[in-house]
């Protein structure tokens, strides 16, 4: 019995001691994992430590090298030899004594005047308090009382200033004494001040503690813990460029003007602040976690958050790029965008398209757009062919025309008309908006339709009362109104029907056929069904814009703006639409279940979630894609606090309740026909691909605007901006000029004054600037002529021949100045010579640092340069 | 009665271990994501510029919009107003020999003082005043990568 009983129980004894020493090894790593498997910030921060260590031990040898090879150790041996010789001067004993007598004195002195100003400040006291008395009871006694203590006051402060004048020649001596030892040490000190700094920075290294290091944003409830490991993000001066020890990028921008303290990191950089176990985790790259770190370029869909104008903002060129797209796409016309309100629609009106265009053209065209032109921006709505004639049909059919095609190529043009409009189409430079066979269409941002097969696309009658007068048929288009005389535009519409044929255009519907009942109905339900209407206007589908929702119970016509709806889903705050709400249909398990990878696909793919979904492919390129999407996901109701947040200038006005610029007068309409603001932005309205006018009125000078505005002329000859169309070998010869519009011969609606006179009316009255001094300064040293002639060596010294031709001499990247004199004011070039950047932040012309002096000697030098009137004409 | 007591506590035990053993998790490969974008786009090349380090994507921006009309967009020193007729020739940064020759310290007094600043022609201004030192560095590294490094 015994045995067995003994059996059992070293059968237990031995399952025990296993379970005991597994135990302790199980404490064991438990102390260890909690103190540096799940800490690996420390291994980082101790990792950052050495790597700093070894850089500041380099630079301090480095230093010290430097020290003795620059002749500093034989400086600063020279000095201690000296000091060491005053010392000893100093110790002499007629010197020390004298020393140690006028300081005893000096120290009497001082104590007795530390006692005088007590003394004074009690009796300024009771003065104060007899005054008191004296003006509540006017009492004599008091008043006595008054004139006794001031007598006191003024005898004390009689005795202090006899000791501080004492003090005065006790002081001197006390300096004279001590020779120039003070002069000595400082020198020294100055001296050994660079390499004690460098050792006390290594010093400091050595001492920094490794912990944690937080960010609290309070009210925001983060506390963001990236520095922990990322150590040297807040250097100025990198220690290493291995990740993470780095220092943060162009941090004089980025932290320069978001003080890490008082904004984290994670508002920018998303992500979860609070982990520091692992970098899965503090990346929020985890299940749960919908705000995962934004990696590279898409860093920048934060600057959205909080700054309302990004269009200048240093720093987020990236996410202002990208921004473009929304312009280019249109998207803000099915979608409600916030700051895409009122921008107009993206395509053009389509009630009279049926005398515009091909019956087969258009079928072509639903189908697939980019067929006709590679850089359409429709999109592809997989039309088939059926539904293609119905929607066709429905178009056609409120002009009231049959389906008809015009086929031009069997005609034979006329050559003299075909000449003429060549001419006047290389005048007028529609290139410059246009592309057409390749080329052109280098003012990008105006999306103007590619030309090349518009032969095989409109007919003629149409296109001549287009020239004439856009406006007429698409109230809202860019295209400006160009005032040929009817001759010339019958040549331009001859020459481009000739020229821009397209040989394999289908021309199915020579005889016309007319329009079936039904199929006009079908094709209306497709496009209310497909929304049409949001990009295009089409007359009677105003009303159609009723919310889905109401449209179900019946509801077809309501008026009011606030019931309309826009077809697509609101993207106010897509950029923080919780994740569970997006729905990723058929593709839950195929792509990532974030936001992000969300707004990719459908960017990518829209219609592949699910089957019914509407919105058409717009086939972005990759890049694209990418960049839209993080231009989305900054669209959020993040919840910045208030202080944080930067307003656009448009909201500023709004909450100030100032209305926003619009052009008055005249000059208004000269604007409706010519449409300046294509190209020319005039305060904060318009395109930036010409030069800004806001302040034309104080730069350019009255009578070279009217010779140029009549016939506009080579300033820029080079882009400086480059072109990204393909166009290397033709661009050289580009030359960019303002198209013709014969602004002296048109004459503005309703009044007898010629445009040019409009025009320079409103620059000097209205497009000037404070900034721009109408005179500059003078300098009184030296005459005029040598001044021009000091300016002229400084040009040729400071090598701006290399941008700017004077003559035939010198580059192309900026203006020609041949004819400055006459162009610019004086104030204009003098405040331009010191920023460049001022007016214009993306100008290529770097900043020299030029005195006021130097200023002024160029510009009066560039005054100099004028061209006369033959001149002119020869160039 | 014993061995009865001692199955129940050996069944007890082995029932409590599953439990704990069972709520250990799998690191997490199931959920986590990468955070890069997903398989279906990676072979995109347009796609990947996004994927650069910032100094990378911010000097190559600063180098096509100041640098690029002399020094080419492939800095071979080929830029479209080289095709003006420059001399001497705007720097070719694709040579690695003469790369090799220029320190990164020699490269950022040429950008700031200019060319004229290093002992050669005025040609190149002197962009010191224009540009942080941080911008500087950018663009060197950028200037580096096309020698391939």
């Amino acid at each position: 019995m015994e045995n067995e009983n003994n059996k059992k129980a070293s059968l237990r004894g031995y399952i025990f001691a296993i379970l005991s020493v597994v135990l302790l090894g199980l404490s064991a790593w438990v102390i260890w994992d909690d103190e540096f498997g799940l800490r690996p910030w420390k291994k980082y921060q101790q990792e950052y430590k050495s790597l700093k260590r070894d850089k500041l031990e380099k630079e301090y040898q480095q230093a010290r090298l430097d020290f003795k090879t620059s002749g500093d150790a034989q400086k600063l041996a020279a000095l201690q030899a000296q000091l060491k010789l005053a010392q000893e001067n100093f110790r002499k004993k007629e010197v020390h004594d004298r020393y140690l007598q006028v300081s005893a004195t000096f120290g009497d002195l001082r104590t007795k005047l530390d006692e005088n100003q007590k003394t004074m400040q009690t009796l300024r006291g009771q003065y104060l308090e007899t005054e008191y008395y004296f003006t509540k009871n006017q009492k004599s006694a008091d008043k006595a009382k008054m004139d006794a203590l001031q007598k006191q006051i003024d005898a004390v402060d009689k005795a202090g200033k006899a000791m501080q004048e004492k003090m005065g020649p006790l002081q001197q001596e006390q300096l004279k004494l001590m020779g120039n030892i003070p002069a000595i040490q400082a020198s020294i000190e100055t001296l050994q001040k660079p390499l004690a700094e460098k050792k006390e920075r290594i010093a400091n290294n050595e001492s920094a503690p490794v912990e944690i290091r937080q960010r609290m944003i309070n009210d925001a409830n983060k506390a963001d813990r990236c520095e922990s490991c990322h150590a040297g993000i807040e250097d100025t001066r990198q220690v290493t460029a291995k990740h993470p020890y780095s220092k943060h990028p162009l941090s004089f921008v980025y932290l320069g003007n978001h003080d890490p303290s008082k904004f984290g990191c994670t508002f920018c950089h998303r992500g979860q602040g609070r982990a520091t176990t692992t970098i899965e985790k503090a990346h929020g790259n985890v299940h749960y976690w919908e705000e995962p770190l934004l990696k590279g370029g898409m860093t920048q869909t934060s600057c959205l958050n909080c700054h309302g104008d990004i269009k200048n903002l240093r720093g987020a060129e990236h996410i202002n790029q990208s921004t473009e797209l929304i312009r280019k796409y249109g998207c803000y016309s099915c979608h409600k965008i916030p700051g895409y309100e009122g921008m107009g629609d993206v395509g053009p009106e389509l009630t009279r398209v049926g005398t515009k265009v091909n019956y087969s053209w258009a079928l072509n065209w639903l189908m697939d757009p980019k067929k006709y032109s590679s850089n359409a921006r429709m999109p592809k709505f997989f039309f088939t062919q059926d539904q293609a004639e119905a929607v066709a049909d429905y178009l056609f059919s409120m002009s009231g025309t049959t389906r008809h095609d015009v086929d031009y190529m069997a005609e034979t043009p006329d050559e003299k008309l075909v000449e003429q409009g060549k001419v006047l189409w290389s005048q007028a430079r529609c290139n410059l908006c246009h592309i057409t066979n390749g080329r052109g269409g280098n003012h990008v941002k105006m999306y103007a339709p590619e030309l090349s097969k518009v032969g095989g696309k409109v007919n003629k009658t149409w296109l001549f009362n287009w020239i004439k007068n856009p406006n007429e048929y698409y109230p809202g288009t860019r295209m400006p109104q160009f005032t040929f005389t009817d001759q010339e535009i019958r040549g331009l519409v001859e020459y481009m029907v000739s020229e821009f044929s397209d040989d394999e255009a289908e021309m199915n519907y020579t005889t016309p056929q007319t329009i079936s009942a039904a199929s006009i109905k079908k094709g209306k339900d497709l496009i209310q069904q497909y929304g049409c209407y949001g990009c295009h206007k089409i007359e009677g589908m105003e009303q159609v814009q009723v919310a889905p929702s109401l449209r179900a119970q019946g509801v077809t016509f309501l008026k009011s703006d606030e019931m309309r709806e826009k077809i697509g889903t609101e993207l106010t705050s897509i950029g923080s639409k919780p994740v569970e709400m997006l729905d990723f249909g058929k593709m839950k398990k195929s792509i990532s279940n974030d936001r992000m990878s969300y707004l990719k696909q459908k960017l990518r793919d829209p219609r592949g979630f699910r089957l019914g979904l509407r919105m058409p492919n717009f086939r972005l390129s990759e890049k694209e894609v990418n960049e839209l999407a993080g231009v989305l996901y900054g669209f959020t109701d993040a919840n910045v606090p208030t202080r944080f947040l930067v307003p656009s200038k448009a909201e500023i006005d709004k909450m100030a309740n100032v209305p926003p610029y619009q052009f008055t007068g005249d000059f208004a309409k000269v604007i409706k026909t010519v449409k300046c603001t294509n190209c020319h932005t005039i305060k904060g309205i318009g395109a930036d691909y010409a030069p800004d006018l806001t302040y034309a009125g104080s730069k350019l000078q009255e009578k070279w605007v009217r010779a140029f505005l009549a016939n506009p002329d080579v300033i820029r000859p080079l882009l400086q901006q480059m072109p990204n169309l393909g166009l290397k070998s033709a661009a050289v010869k580009t030359k960019i000029t303002m198209p013709r519009f014969n602004l002296n011969k048109q004459i503005v609606q309703d009044t007898n004054k010629s445009d040019v006179d409009v025009v320079v009316n409103y620059l000097q009255q209205e497009l000037l600037s404070p900034d721009i001094p109408k005179n500059i300064p003078g300098i009184s040293d030296i005459n005029l002529e040598q001044q021009v002639a000091a300016g002229k060596a400084l040009y040729d010294q400071k090598g701006c021949m290399v941008c700017h031709q004077i003559g035939a001499d010198g580059g192309a990247v900026g203006p020609n100045l041949s004819n400055v004199g006459n162009r610019l004011t004086p104030g204009f070039i003098f405040v331009h010579l010191e920023n460049p950047r001022k007016f214009k932040p993306d100008i290529v012309e770097p900043t020299y640092g030029f005195t006021e002096r130097q200023r002024i000697l160029l510009t009066n030098y560039l005054m100099t340069l004028k061209l006369t009137n033959s001149d002119a004409n020869k160039k | 009665m014993q061995t009865r007591n001692n199955f129940i506590r050996i069944a007890l035990f082995a029932a409590m271990a599953g439990v704990f053993i069972s709520g250990c998790s799998k690191p997490q490969s199931k959920h986590a994501k990468s955070g890069k974008t997903d398989t279906a786009d990676s072979t995109a090349a347009e796609g990947k510029e996004q994927e650069l380090p910032f100094n990378l994507r911010e000097g190559k921006r600063l180098f096509n919009h100041y640098c690029a009309i002399c020094h080419g967009e492939s800095g071979d020193g080929a830029g479209q107003y080289y095709g003006y007729g420059l001399s001497p020739s705007p720097a070719n940064f694709t040579d690695k020999a003469f790369m090799k020759t220029l320190s990164d310290e020699r490269l950022f007094k040429a950008i700031s003082e200019g060319s004229a600043g290093v002992g050669k022609s005025n040609m190149c201004p002197p962009w010191g005043k224009t540009f942080d030192k941080d911008e500087i560095d950018c663009m060197i590294t950028y200037i580096r990568t096309f020698t391939g490094n």
